[in-house]
């Protein structure tokens, strides 16, 4: 039988707060260790004094040393290794590496010398970690390494060890806080790395020790209480060429090391862009979460280890020389990417349901010392279970559910891409959203350079939960809008009331709110979006009129919430700075008309912040509506009527899509009923009250916007919306407490408000639910709408064609535009110009039989084609036809096509001769060849960003009398056209700074580990 | 003071509510283009005499063919049409047009703007038939017709006729379906500026045997209003037994004789039709005997003789029938010896209009149930006289001569109208409809949504 000759390496550095117990821990082992050395790294506190009252021999070596070092300078004085004597007598000598923040169990290197028995391939031995504090607290049963160089220990966050991971098994390292180590092998392979002064060492060792053709193992009846000091951070660490003290640094450095070092040679590319591009992410977080150190830990370690790849290329060389078989021997070891999408999956679910079941999360969340206290009594009782059928009592299951399946049925005619009401067609993906975002030229109409909306970048990233598939993720959004917005108008009743069930239906009241039904109907995503997050804006707006108070991160938060509001529905600008001047006057004369008051001032300054950062987030778009203020009251997409003021004092936006009149909800009447009420409801129902005259007001004028020339009733929605919100949280706050107090009282008119309300509530909920699950079905937004253009049509991508349309069969309403090849799509509405007046002028002459030269005028824009959509105007088809200046190409139950008679394109030429030609654009080159001087005609709206360049040289541009862009060609050759977007990028570039200074002020700084306190740690 | 604040708050509601009620009122609503399109003239066939009736001299217009594209005032107010087709933008005042063969036949017709679908029950295309489709294009894009014929046998095959810009065309009815006693014709355009008239000349040899303008209809109806044919009684030395119809020939007409009538029907439908009719006349209302519930069959033109055995004058005919169908009745006329023949086709419900009648002094019928509508005479010397027509089931009104315009105003419903002109040249009939309806459609307005499904 082999005997075991353990050596404890005892490393220290700055370790007497732990030093005594470990010290303790080593001589009070079962199995003694045969000799014990400590090696000292320059500790500055007591440890070497402590060290040596317990008689351990302590060498020294400098502070800078570093861990691999100091193992080595330990065993390098160890008399040296005598292999024949110990082959003889069967002697194996063993070196046992004791951190000064380890305490072993006292059985702790029995154990694990008797699994060393009979496993002769083993060289490397590791106990099982548990944490210092709590010992119930399982770190580590062996390590490994992901792929992107994250140490992977495989166990869940805060796992409680219940001996669910014992026994022993095949790792790829153990760490070296009481890892046992063959000294023969260990110094074969040349100790530790060098390179890796703390962090990683053990992992790059263990990988060194398998593909040298021997076994490391985790043995979990070997334990030892590690306090992970350095790791978090609880003693400084030195890194060569860094900021000091970073020990993140040095971790990221080290895993990139670790990995770069050892992996095969074709996997290094793909190694590399992995760990660069997740330091790049990761940077980006931490800079997010305040931790700009963290952040630049990231990009240094990578940075210092790639732009001096002689260490790499070291360690590489000499990783061959020691290796019998291949580093992918390690592959079984390393865990798959599905572990870790697995593990994050399971975190985010986990939280999930600590949300949606409180009560649940806190049951389990006992404190770990009661657990083990309990923990016989435990296996004595019979465990709780719940039953699936108690999900039926809790009022959150239940309204999630109902609402799922209330949207399903609502939704049945919405499975596929939508379009109709205000929504466009979305037929492109998430990188078309992006392009038009930062594109400073729409094609839409005769061309448009207002600044797209910045909710387009929003559909844009959250599109990213659908793979970039716009339409999937509008489908997607419209079903779950209900369930979103009453969760979140959950999530704030459950700060004004006990009562859940209370909380749960005044939710579902929200979600089937006749502003919500309008909103689904008619495809306003935006107002969806401003009813999702209002809900939100109100919960963090506490005690907010004493605005001095507010720390400044809820100021940016409110803020950043507001901005989004702002970018989805410009009417939430018009609320906020209603409230704002509301509360400015309000300040004015609480000060007693003291203008000069400092808590005066500061709120003021404080209140102008809020609207500043709003405004400012959304920039250029929202300087563009400084310019056109009308605009501010325009939703996103099509501008589609209202239903005017008498159906917005009922808090029904009326209109296409809307709830019929008759079925009125009893938001109204909560409104009046919480004015008279003695609880806080009042304040809510005066604000509610007055949105709601607001939007009555509002309702009744009429307007044109976005694309539109043809003025039609505001919809007042985000101001209904706020209202509904504010009727509902006034309601919630007057039953609160009205059951007790009408117990305990005589019957009297209170009760039969209460049972009045009640009643209209449930009358409307049914009759509401009834209405949408049927007849509302039935509503603006359809999905599998045909295109406007017909596919002949539309098959000339960039051709423009004049669309003819009635407006409405029973009307004689003719509405027309300039089509480009295909429908609108998201976003073009509200970018798109109203047309020209001579484009105007012609189509007004088609439609009167007067439009002998409309033709003429029409091919001058560039347009080509003539489209009267179906059902068509047999009086104004035959007009046309008899106009000239257009041939007939088709009549076909789409409509009727003509095509404009004369040169159409997009460049036209017209020498001195007068004779125009259309420029054909040369695809490979992309230029255009101009064959003598003259003058070249863009047929698109003018704009500065336009530009002719000739042999590198802009060709001068002047504006035509039909609004067109003209340049002067001074020479016969070759030209490019293109529109340059400088400006636009440079008030993104703006916007993006603005955007990420809020962001960053808004979301809660990170806590550096040391912050963290050792109980939370452990 | 319990109530001091709920006033307030209704106060303030009732206040907001009547203002945005105000505001939302006075939104200015959508611009309108109302117009009367151009009417289009029939052009004056190879020895014919064409009189358009105008109202006013300073009537603008225009000739089909002419390269101008600019109305030029007419300078009188009876316009004497060349060969050409011609456009006049009458506006609310709708020409009435007389064509005659100088001696030999006479027929009347309005001028009408194109509509989308014309019916012609009239015409013949067998060895006796000298008569013409004409399709004008007063567009100045080429137009495409498609020309549907039926005759006694069946649905013939169609004829598609393109017919270039500002331009017209003449097709022999012969050659659109040769060989055929009875024909209907269908006139759709597919594309242009479209109109169509048709000419029914007949002559057997050198010998004419009279002609008319076939007036067009609209679309096929299960009620059918023919106000107007004309009942021509001619003295009899010796009753012939061949040239009388036993069954309905009238008992006392021993010494005179009664032209033949000859009701012509299509029913264009799918399944056979069961038609009944009605004779109105001012000797009383009554359904003809044998003329109840016949048989028509889908898709063949059918002849139906019949004498109403009335006096001389002039009747109308009310057709009901199971499925639409279109119907027009064909009377034979003698004119101080000379033999001609007319064609009464179905007249739409009559409307408030304008009818321009200078030169001409037609005799006016009416039927329907209650008439009553007024009417105001503008006399050549810029006179007008207003006065009401009122009777029911029938009612004949003469228009005196010197006669400018007519105005029509305050019809009941259900009133259809015919005029029907009788001169030494021979007879003719038109239907009392307005040529130019007028159109009103909105100001084109610039939207994006019309980009949408």
């Amino acid at each position: 039988m082999t005997s075991h000759r353990v050596t404890a390496i005892l490393v220290v550095h700055d370790g007497a707060t732990w030093l005594p117990q470990v010290v303790a821990a080593i001589s009070s082992q079962k199995r003694k260790v045969d000799s014990i050395i400590a090696v000292d790294t320059g500790s500055e506190d007591s440890s070497v004094k402590l060290l040596k009252g317990a008689r351990i021999p302590v060498l020294s070596l400098d502070r800078d040393a570093g861990f691999g070092q100091a193992i080595s300078y330990a065993v390098s004085t160890l008399p040296e290794l005598d292999i024949d004597y110990n082959k003889e007598n069967d002697v194996e000598e063993w070196l046992w590496i004791i951190h000064d923040d380890l305490a072993p169990h006292n059985k702790a290197l029995r154990y694990l010398l008797e699994a060393l028995e009979d496993r002769p391939n083993v060289v490397m031995a590791g106990p099982k970690l548990l944490g210092w504090h709590d010992h119930s607290h399982l770190l580590e049963v062996g390590i490994s390494i992901t792929a992107n160089g994250a140490r992977w220990t495989g166990l869940e966050p805060s796992e409680y060890d219940q001996g669910q991971r014992d026994g022993i098994h095949d790792v790829l390292s153990v760490s070296t806080a009481g890892a046992l180590i063959r000294r023969d092998v260990f110094e074969e392979l040349d100790g530790f790395d060098p390179n890796l002064e703390l962090f990683r060492d053990d992992v790059d060792f263990g990988w060194r020790v398998r593909t040298a053709g021997h076994t490391v193992i985790a043995v979990t009846d070997a334990l030892a209480y590690h306090a992970e000091a350095s790791a978090s951070e609880r003693r400084s660490v030195d890194v060569q060429g860094a900021f000091l003290h970073r020990p993140r640094l040095l971790d990221r450095r080290n895993a990139a090391y670790v990995l770069l070092a050892n992996s095969s040679w074709w996997m290094l590319p793909l190694l590399a862009g992995q760990i660069l591009f997740g330091a790049a992410l990761r940077a980006i977080g931490y800079l997010f979460a305040k931790l700009p150190g963290y952040a630049s830990d990231e990009i240094l370690a990578i940075g210092s280890l790639l732009f001096k790849p002689n260490e790499l290329i070291a360690a590489r060389k000499f990783r061959k020389k020691h290796r019998l078989v291949s580093p992918r021997i390690v592959a079984q070891f390393i865990p798959p990417r599905s572990s870790q999408i697995r593990a994050n999956f399971a975190r985010s679910f986990d939280w999930l349901r600590e949300q949606i079941f409180p009560e649940q999360a806190l049951d389990q969340s006992v404190p770990a010392k009661s657990v083990i206290s309990l923990e016989d009594e435990d296996l004595l009782e019979p465990k709780s279970r719940s039953a699936w059928w108690t999900l039926l009592k809790r009022p959150l299951f239940l309204m999630v559910t109902g609402l799922t399946l209330i949207s399903l049925a609502w939704s049945r005619h919405r499975f596929g891409a939508l379009s109709g009401g205000s929504l466009p067609a979305q037929l492109h993906g998430a990188s078309d959203l992006w392009s038009a975002y930062f594109s400073g030229w729409h094609n839409v109409g005769m061309g448009s350079t207002n600044p797209s909306p910045p909710w387009i970048p929003v559909i844009a990233i959250a599109s990213i939960l659908t793979l970039g598939n716009v339409p999937l993720f509008m489908t997607l959004f419209f079903i779950a809008a209900p369930i979103l917005i009453s969760l979140s108008m959950y999530s704030l009743l459950r700060t004004l009331t006990e009562k859940r069930w209370l909380a749960a239906a005044a939710s579902v009241l929200y979600a089937i709110s006749p502003i919500a039904i309008s909103a689904n109907n008619t495809g306003r995503f935006g107002l969806l979006v401003v009813m999702g997050l209002f809900p939100f804006v109100i919960k963090l707006s506490k005690n907010w009129y004493e605005i001095e108070n507010v720390k400044a991160r809820k100021i940016a938060q409110v803020s950043c919430i507001l901005g989004l509001a702002f970018a989805f529905a410009p009417q939430a600008l018009l609320a906020l700075l209603g409230l704002m001047v509301y509360a400015v006057v309000k300040d004015y004369f609480f000060f007693e008309r003291n203008f000069k008051s400092t808590i005066f001032i500061e709120r003021i300054k404080r209140r102008v912040v809020v609207v500043g950062f709003t405004f400012l987030m959304n920039i250029p778009w929202s300087l563009a509506l400084i310019v056109h203020p009308h605009r501010l009251l325009l939703d996103a997409g099509y501008a589609i009527a209202g239903g005017g003021p008498n159906y917005a004092i009922l808090g029904n936006p009326g209109g296409p899509g809307a709830l019929p009149w008759w079925n009125i909800s009893p938001m109204f009447a909560v409104l009046i009923i919480a004015l008279f009420s003695v609880t806080r409801a009042r304040v809510f129902a005066e604000f509610g009250l007055a949105l709601l005259m607001v939007a009555t007001l509002f309702s009744s004028i009429s307007l044109t916007g976005n694309g539109t020339a043809a003025s039609d009733p505001i919809y007042a929605g985000t101001f209904i919306a706020i209202a509904t919100i504010l009727a509902i949280i006034s309601g919630v706050i007057m039953l609160d407490k009205l059951r007790e107090t009408l117990i305990q009282t005589h019957l009297n008119f209170r009760h039969y408000a209460a049972a009045l309300l009640l009643a209209v509530s449930a009358i409307y909920g049914v009759a509401t639910i009834g209405w949408i699950t049927t007849q509302g079905a039935v509503s603006p937004v359809q999905s599998g709408a045909p295109e406007v253009l017909p596919a002949f049509l539309a098959v000339e991508r960039d051709a423009k064609t004049v669309v003819l349309r009635v407006q409405d069969k029973n009307d004689y309403a003719l509405n027309f535009y300039v089509a480009r090849g295909g429908d609108v799509t998201l976003g073009q509405p509200d970018v798109a110009p109203f047309e020209s007046k001579p484009i105007s002028e012609a189509v007004r002459n088609i439609a009167d039989g007067s439009g002998l030269s409309s033709g003429t005028t029409l091919a001058a824009h560039g347009i080509k084609y003539l489209f009267f959509k179906s059902p068509v105007n047999p009086s104004i088809v035959r007009t046309i036809d008899g106009l000239g200046g257009f041939t007939r190409a088709s009549s076909t139950s789409a409509g009727v096509s003509w095509k404009v008679i004369g040169n159409a394109g997009q460049l036209v030429f017209t020498p001195a001769s007068g004779e125009s030609q259309v420029l054909v654009l040369n695809k490979q080159s992309g230029t255009y060849s101009v064959p003598s001087t003259g003058i070249v005609t863009l047929t698109e709206n003018f704009s500065r960003g336009w530009q002719l360049s000739q042999n590198g040289k802009r060709l001068a541009r002047s504006r035509s009398a039909l609004d067109l862009p003209v340049f002067s060609v001074t020479e016969p050759g070759e030209v490019e056209l293109f529109y340059d977007g400088t400006l636009r990028r440079g008030w993104l570039s703006l916007q993006i700074v603005i955007l990420v200074t809020v962001i960053t002020l808004a979301l809660p700084a990170g806590r550096r580990r040391r912050e963290i306190s050792e109980e939370e740690l452990a | 003071m319990k109530l001091h604040r709920p006033l307030i708050v209704a106060a303030a509601i009732a206040g907001v509510l009547a203002i945005s009620n105000v505001l939302n009122a006075t939104v200015t609503p959508s611009r309108y283009i109302k117009s009367y399109p151009a009417v289009v003239c029939p052009s004056t066939g190879k020895g014919l005499l064409t009189a358009i009736s105008l109202s006013s001299s300073k009537t603008p217009f225009k000739l089909i063919g002419s390269s101008s594209t600019t109305f030029k005032p007419s300078k009188t107010r009876r316009y004497n049409q060349a060969s050409s087709a011609a456009v006049f933008e009458s506006n609310d005042m709708t020409p009435a047009v007389w064509q005659v063969r100088s001696g030999v036949w006479a027929g009347a017709t309005i001028c009408k703007s194109p509509i989308s679908s014309q019916w012609f029950v009239g015409g013949a295309s067998d060895v006796t038939s000298r008569g013409d489709l004409l399709l004008i294009n007063s567009g100045l894009s080429p137009a495409i017709a498609d020309v549907r014929v039926w005759n006694e046998v069946s649905e013939q095959p169609n004829k598609v006729v393109t017919i270039a810009p500002n331009s017209q065309v003449s097709v022999g009815l012969d050659a659109l379906s040769p060989g055929s006693k009875a024909i209907v014709m269908q006139v759709v355009p597919r594309a242009g500026r479209l109109s169509a008239y048709m000419i029914d000349e007949r002559g057997k040899g050198l010998k004419s045997l009279g002609g008319d303008i076939v007036n067009a209809t609209t679309s096929p109806s299960k009620d059918i209003f023919i106000p107007a044919i004309p009942q021509t009684v001619k003295s009899i030395a010796k009753p012939s037994k061949k040239k009388v119809n036993k069954k309905i020939a009238k008992p006392s007409a021993a010494a005179t004789s009664s032209l033949s009538h000859t009701i012509r029907v299509l029913n264009p439908s799918d399944v056979d039709a069961r038609i009944s009719v009605e004779l109105a006349s001012s000797e009383g209302s009554f359904s003809p005997v044998g003329l109840q519930d016949l048989v028509v069959p889908k898709g063949r033109v059918i002849s139906i003789p019949f004498d109403p055995s009335l006096n001389q004058g002039r009747f109308g005919l009310h057709i009901t029938s199971e499925q639409p169908v279109v119907a027009a009745v064909f009377s034979s006329t003698l004119m101080k010896g000379k033999s001609d023949f007319i064609w009464s086709t179905a007249a739409a419900e009559l409307t408030s209009y304008n009818l321009a009648l200078t030169g001409l002094s037609p005799e006016f019928v009416f039927i329907g149930g209650d008439i009553s509508l007024g009417a105001e005479v503008i006399y050549l010397n810029g006179k007008r006289k207003t006065f009401d027509i009122n009777g029911i089931d029938f009612v004949a009104y003469q228009v005196p001569q010197n006669v400018r315009a007519i105005i029509f105003s305050n019809v009941s419903k259900g009133v259809h109208g015919a005029a029907l002109i009788s001169t030494q040249s021979g007879s003719g009939y038109f239907p009392l409809e307005a040529g130019s309806v007028l159109t009103k459609s909105a100001v084109p307005t610039s939207s994006i949504q019309v980009l949408t499904p």
